[in-house]
């Protein structure tokens, strides 16, 4: 009996994570790459934090099946139920995944280079990677030392799993329409034997948005093996390899013309079948083998080497000497053509967007045509008469990242009386490449490696070589093009954390060391930086520290104070440090440690029927870097721009209750206020990306008290669950969303940018200046469990989740500024957005025997 | 472990659903163009004469070809060096022309190419005659690429000569001309704006076997923009065009530029600020004889040039102002000459060149002065006029100076420019 009831414990504790979950995601970091230099967004667009996303990722959807597992598995009240507001980007105190340390048995898996945990490794896999231990805010943390966003440890070894086999099949209609996993575990066995294998897969084709296409499939396998009473030896496996053709964000013109806030402007028909032009490719496997040496009843020493490795991909169309082949580009809406007067040519583009498929979307048809159409002899053999080899003028290009993580983690725990140790020492060495690759040369024969914004350098035609060693190299389908470099870092760390516990206080202190170095590698030199760009740069050593502490007043079994503070230092995002990391060494002066500094305050309340926390919390991030290339109307060049010393602080408060009545019914509620905001005047300075021309320095950025965009500063839920005696559960969710800005473009609060200006109260003036402040709006979430016992001994669940039941289909989740802007008319380049799914559903059902 | 195997099995089958790639067929070829005959750019120019020149009254509609008739020709200038944007040049043996683009790019020297001219414009650009608005999707099919293009090689005076409708014999077509330099005042400057505004700019080239200066117009967008006019003779390869009754000559690639770099000015006052920060940089001064009118530095069109006028507050000042250059050393330059350009609007007094050998600073009353017989424009409207090299082999000294000198009397007075004086050497 006991063993029934803790067995349907652990089902029904997984099932409730899978009610709204899956667990997938994209973390390639890619914030200068901008492919169109006409269109790019104030936000990487690939770029994806954990707890939702910054206001340029366009995979929020995918992110936040993703964190929801996560979060409602979390035992804190506020955080469980805080996936509820993850539909609108919400990201807890405003933080990016940087803060949060994300670890699987243990061991840190946070990306060196980004600071960024990558999900997506082990998406799909949600039976091995349910148990986790998670802990928001500055927190002690016995596996490492972790920052202002607390830690989550996943534990996926073997042994951990219990005996059997569980089947489970999810139908939905968001990121992807359809998801099988099998899992088997023989538990630990009596030859002191675990083993786990797990497998899932997962596809969709439109589920929501039009266009996009989902893919992925993974695999896990871990084995632990029990050598003694002290030693066990345990390995841990995982890849999934994920694809995906991307949807896209759009103006509110474009939106309006396609007539669906579900525009995506990154498909189109190729010979009558719908082909995504965006599409991302990763797999990323980990290897994990742990040595587990308990070395007696108090103490535990755990060493882990790892091994990370493999390729993302990010697809997208690339072309030279030909039209912007993107059919929202800011040129072929009517708007444009209004606004300089050319009534004619808005009106013929106002009716074909309105009745042209072509006009809409990519014209894939009319790329391949023009590609065929294109014979081209190179000028060294002029004379060679040519009928046959065409260049494509467009092509698929896709940027990859090539990744080779390897690390060492040891970490040792003991308890001494009322004392518990923790320390560990933990290595890393990181190196990934980045280059790019054609997918396809769209029925041309040949591409050529050339730069089509170095026209202006000179006439020189090596100036537009990207690759001097062979200039004029025809390139096929497969071949590296354009770059070829590896960010590389080294980095050890050694930490300590003591706890001591006291009858009515707990308090602990805690202490990193590290010592990063990191570089660039280029492997392809750039005509345009012909000494430069290739071999290695400078080295940069950054040394980082890191101390926090914290005190819990237990003022009887059931209320508790704490406060915590943290502060520590920490790298800048490796590939800011570079003034255009693509192409050359050099680096930006002034390079420094990124700062944090944080503090919290919680008032906490457990009793088995209520529970509740209170915080008060405070933020200070100093000295970040912020780097994107973009193309500059004034410069009439693509700019490298960079702002030094960007700090911002987060203030606020939140508050998570949790009343049970009578046993079954269940009554929540979340309050999150916060301000997030720019704290200072940063510095910024602009080099032009194809020359090593500085445009300008020391300029004062006016950003202090913007908002910081993306997140929702305010979110409020009210929850209710009814849980039915025979194993049943419905709940119903009210969420409400506000003070949601959009991110600022930095060059529009300058002196310079309101330069033309004399009266500061002029409409004019606001449109540069002022920040768009989003709509607040409520969304109504349901959800619903049911469990079978079959023939005693099997277990049948079934889960349901639907987001946004009131299908309301005009909520924007966010915007992002454009950085290319006109100081003569803001509106040529408006704010892009993202909307709200409307109704959408996961329905899963699993089987356990 | 006994169901290992099948769930393996499941396992890899649950793999295997989502492993299919996804694969794009080509779309059929879209077939030829039609073509229902030939017609040669003779024959096009033909018809620009007849339906635009030649009738009476004259049409107000744009002559638009209406049937599949083909244009087979072979391209001669692209828009590789950026000097050309969204227009290409033509030839078929029977003349040259320009094909203005809907799109820029996909057409490049060499290419072999048939236009199907069906719904293509046929009109002029300041008696520049085009096809307009071409569609290269639509109206254009490459036959070969890689084609040897040889530029016609004609004179100087070949070049300027023009057919009874006042258009140039040559026009459009590609042509290699001899003996040729820019003017002293151009030599060693840029060929275009190298700010960001990126102006075109008119640089003047001149030949020893003709009095006629042509304008060479160069795009700042092009990638030579930047750089230097050559200072010597030789030959060039360029596109012949015009700009109504201007001959204006454009430059397909820097690399058919065949001038020596020698017979740089030995001293030039250009007044661009990038070289040329102020009237009184490089040791010119100014003195005012008589009144308070002051030599300025303006700009026009991003032309820089020194400007005075004696008309403020709606009336006329009588002053005598002087614009003198430094001492130069002239007492070892092989024939030293001066020129410059200038242009005026108004009536008034001419502007003066004058020469001294004995001045030393103050007033130039004080030295003595000659006149030096620049030629000036005949008329108002700011028409910019080349003085013509005048010869200073008279005033080889250590201390020769030029001097620019405007008149204005209490009731009249024109607006003078003045641009590029120039003193140079063989």
């Amino acid at each position: 009996m006991i063993r029934n009831l803790i067995c349907f414990c652990l089902i029904f504790s997984a099932a409730i994570s899978f009610a709204q979950t899956d667990s997938t995601r994209l973390v390639v970091k890619d914030t200068s790459v901008v492919k169109d230099n006409h269109t790019d967004t104030a936000s990487a667009a690939f770029n994806i934090p954990i707890f939702s996303t910054s206001g340029g990722d366009v995979d929020a959807d995918l992110e936040q099946q993703d964190v929801s597992s996560l979060l409602s598995s979390s035992r804190d009240v506020f955080t469980s139920f805080s996936f509820n507001f993850l539909a609108g980007r919400y990201r807890m105190r405003g933080y990016l995944a940087e803060n949060m340390m994300v670890m699987i048995n243990g061991v840190n898996v946070n990306n060196l280079e980004t600071g960024f945990s990558t999900w997506s490794s082990w998406g799909g896999l949600n039976d091995v990677t349910r148990f986790t231990e998670n802990r928001f805010g500055n927190v002690a943390n016995r596996y490492g030392f972790s920052g202002a966003g607390g830690y989550t440890n996943i534990d996926s070894k073997a042994s951990s799993f219990r005996a059997g086999t569980r089947i489970s099949y999810a139908a939905a209609n968001r990121v992807f329409g359809n998801r099988v996993t099998l899992t088997h575990s023989t538990g630990l066995m009596q030859n002191g034997w675990a083993f786990t294998i797990s497998a899932s897969s997962r596809w969709g084709n439109e589920t929501y948005i039009p266009g996009t296409y989902f893919r992925a499939a993974s695999v896990y396998a871990a084995i632990d093996k029990r050598l003694d009473d002290k030693h066990t030896l345990s390995f841990t496996g995982f890849g999934a390899p994920i694809e995906q053709g991307r949807n896209s964000n759009a103006t509110l013109e474009a939106y309006e013309l396609a007539g669906t806030h579900y525009y995506n402007s990154n498909w189109g028909y190729q010979d009558g079948k719908v082909r995504n032009g965006n599409v991302s490719k990763v797999n990323r496997p980990m290897l994990m083998l742990s040595h587990i040496f308990n070395v007696n009843s108090d103490s535990k020493l755990t060493s882990s080497l790892f091994y990370n490795f493999g390729k993302s991909k990010l697809g997208g169309l690339t072309w030279f000497d030909s039209p912007n082949p993107r059919p929202d580009y800011y040129r072929y809406l009517p708007s444009y053509n209004y606004a300089i007067g050319d009534t004619a040519a808005g009106d013929i583009l106002k009716n074909n967007w309105l009745n042209d498929v072509n006009t809409r979307q990519i014209n894939w048809d009319r790329l391949i045509a023009m590609n065929r159409a294109n014979l081209f002899t190179l000028p060294s053999q002029t004379g060679q008469i040519n009928t046959g080899e065409t260049r494509s003028r467009y092509i698929v290009e896709s940027r990859l990242e090539d990744l080779k993580n390897i690390g060492f983690n040891s970490v040792y725990n003991t308890r001494i009386d009322n004392f518990f140790i923790s320390g560990g020492v933990n290595a890393n060495i990181y190196k990934n490449r980045k280059y790019k690759e054609v997918d396809d040369l769209l029925g041309g024969t040949f591409w050529l490696d050339y730069d089509q914004f170095a026209d202006n350098l000179g006439v020189d035609p090596i100036y537009a070589a990207n690759n001097l060693d062979e200039p004029d190299k025809k390139i096929f389908q497969g071949d590296k093009f354009g770059y070829d470099y590896s960010i590389n870092m080294n980095r050890a760390e050694l930490w300590g954390q003591g706890e001591y516990n006291l009858q009515s206080f707990d308090m602990y202190v805690g202490i990193s060391v590290s010592n990063s170095s990191l570089w660039r590698e280029g492997f392809m030199a750039n005509g345009k930086f012909p000494t430069t760009s290739k071999g290695e740069s400078e080295k940069l050593n950054f040394f980082n520290y890191g101390v926090k502490g914290g005190v819990t007043y237990k003022v009887n079994g059931r209320h508790f104070i704490t406060a915590n503070a943290t502060y520590l230092t920490r790298n800048p995002e490796a590939n800011n440090v570079f003034l255009s990391p693509r192409v050359r060494n050099d680096i930006v002066d002034g390079v420094t440690s990124e700062k944090v500094l944080s503090g919290d305050i919680n008032y906490l309340i457990k009793y088995p029927t209520f529970k509740l926390r209170a915080t008060a919390y405070h933020t200070n991030i100093k000295d970040q870097l912020w780097m994107r290339t973009y193309w500059s109307d004034l410069y009439n060049n693509n700019v490298n721009y960079i702002m030094t010393g960007v700090a911002q602080t987060h203030n606020g408060v939140e508050l998570g209750i949790e009343k049970t009545l009578l046993r079954t019914h269940v009554l929540q509620g979340a309050f999150g206020y916060g301000q997030f905001l720019y704290s200072n005047r940063p510095t910024a300075q602009s080099w032009q990306d194809n020359n090593n021309q500085q445009l300008f320095s020391g300029r004062t950025v006016y950003l202090e008290n913007y908002k910081v965009g993306g997140s929702p500063q305010l979110v409020t839920g009210l929850g209710y669950r009814y849980n039915g005696k025979k194993f049943w559960s419905a709940g119903l969710n009210f969420n409400y969303f506000d003070q949601i800005y959009v991110d600022p473009n930095p060059d529009r609060r300058t002196a310079e940018a309101v330069s033309k200006h004399v009266d500061t109260e002029t409409q004019e003036y606001h449109e540069i200046i002022d920040q768009e402040r989003l709509d607040s709006y409520y969304t109504v979430n349901l959800t619903g469990y049911k469990s079978f016992r079959i023939a005693k001994k099997y277990f049948l669940n079934i889960n349901l989740s639907i987001n946004n039941l009131l299908n309301n289909t005009n909520i924007i989740t966010g915007g992002v500024e454009q950085l290319r802007w006109d100081q003569s008319r803001v509106s040529k380049f408006p704010n892009r957005y993202w909307y709200m799914q409307g109704l959408t559903y996961m329905a899963t059902v699993n089987f356990n025997f | 472990m006994k169901n290992f195997k099948y769930i393996i099995t499941a396992l890899l089958l649950t793999i295997i659903v989502s492993s299919c790639k996804k694969k794009y067929t080509l779309p059929p070829d879209k077939g030829p163009l039609a073509n229902s005959g030939g017609i040669s750019i003779d024959s096009i120019r033909k018809k620009y004469i007849s339906y635009y020149i030649t009738t009476v009254p004259k049409p107000v509609t744009l002559f638009k070809f209406n049937t599949d008739i083909s244009l087979t020709c072979t391209v001669t200038a692209d828009e590789n060096s950026g000097n050309f944007y969204k227009s290409v040049c033509v030839s078929d043996g029977t003349g040259g022309l320009v094909v203005k683009l809907l799109n820029s790019g996909g057409l490049y020297k060499g290419d072999q190419i048939r236009i199907n001219l069906n719904n293509v414009i046929l009109n002029d650009y300041g008696k520049m005659v085009q096809l307009d608005s071409v569609d290269i999707e639509k109206s254009i099919v490459k036959i070969s690429s890689g084609n040897i293009v040889v530029p016609k090689k004609i004179t100087f005076n070949q070049m300027l000569t023009k057919n009874g409708s006042a258009l140039m014999n040559y026009q459009g077509q590609l042509v290699e001309i001899d003996s040729v330099e820019f003017s002293a005042g151009h030599k060693g400057k840029s060929f275009a704006d190298t700010s960001v505004y990126k102006y075109s700019f008119d640089r003047i080239l001149e030949s020893s076997n003709s009095s006629q200066n042509v304008i060479v117009r160069t795009s700042g967008y092009s990638n030579f923009a930047k750089s230097k006019i050559p200072c010597g003779k030789g030959s060039m390869v360029v596109i012949v065009g015009q700009y109504n009754s201007d001959p204006q000559l454009t430059i397909p690639n820097f690399s058919d530029v065949k001038l020596s770099s020698g017979g740089c000015p030995l001293f030039i006052k250009s007044f661009e600020p990038a070289d040329d920060p102020s009237l009184t940089n490089g040791g010119w001064s100014t003195y005012n004889v008589l009144g308070n009118v002051n030599w300025m530095q303006s700009s026009y069109n991003g032309q820089f040039f020194a400007k005075i006028s004696n008309y403020s507050g709606g009336s006329n000042s009588a002053c005598e102002s002087w614009f003198i250059s430094p001492a130069l050393n002239l007492s070892t330059i092989t024939n030293p000459s001066v020129s410059f350009t200038s242009a005026y609007n108004f009536t008034g007094p001419p502007i003066e060149l004058l020469v001294s050998t004995n001045y030393t600073g103050g007033d130039p009353s004080a030295a003595t002065w000659v006149l030096l017989p620049a030629t000036l424009p005949s008329t108002g409207g700011y028409v910019w006029t080349k003085s013509g090299k005048l010869s200073l082999n008279s005033y080889k000294t250590a201390n020769t100076r030029i001097a620019v000198v405007y008149y204005g009397t209490s009731t009249t007075g024109s607006t003078w420019e003045v641009d590029d004086i120039a003193v140079s050497g063989d």
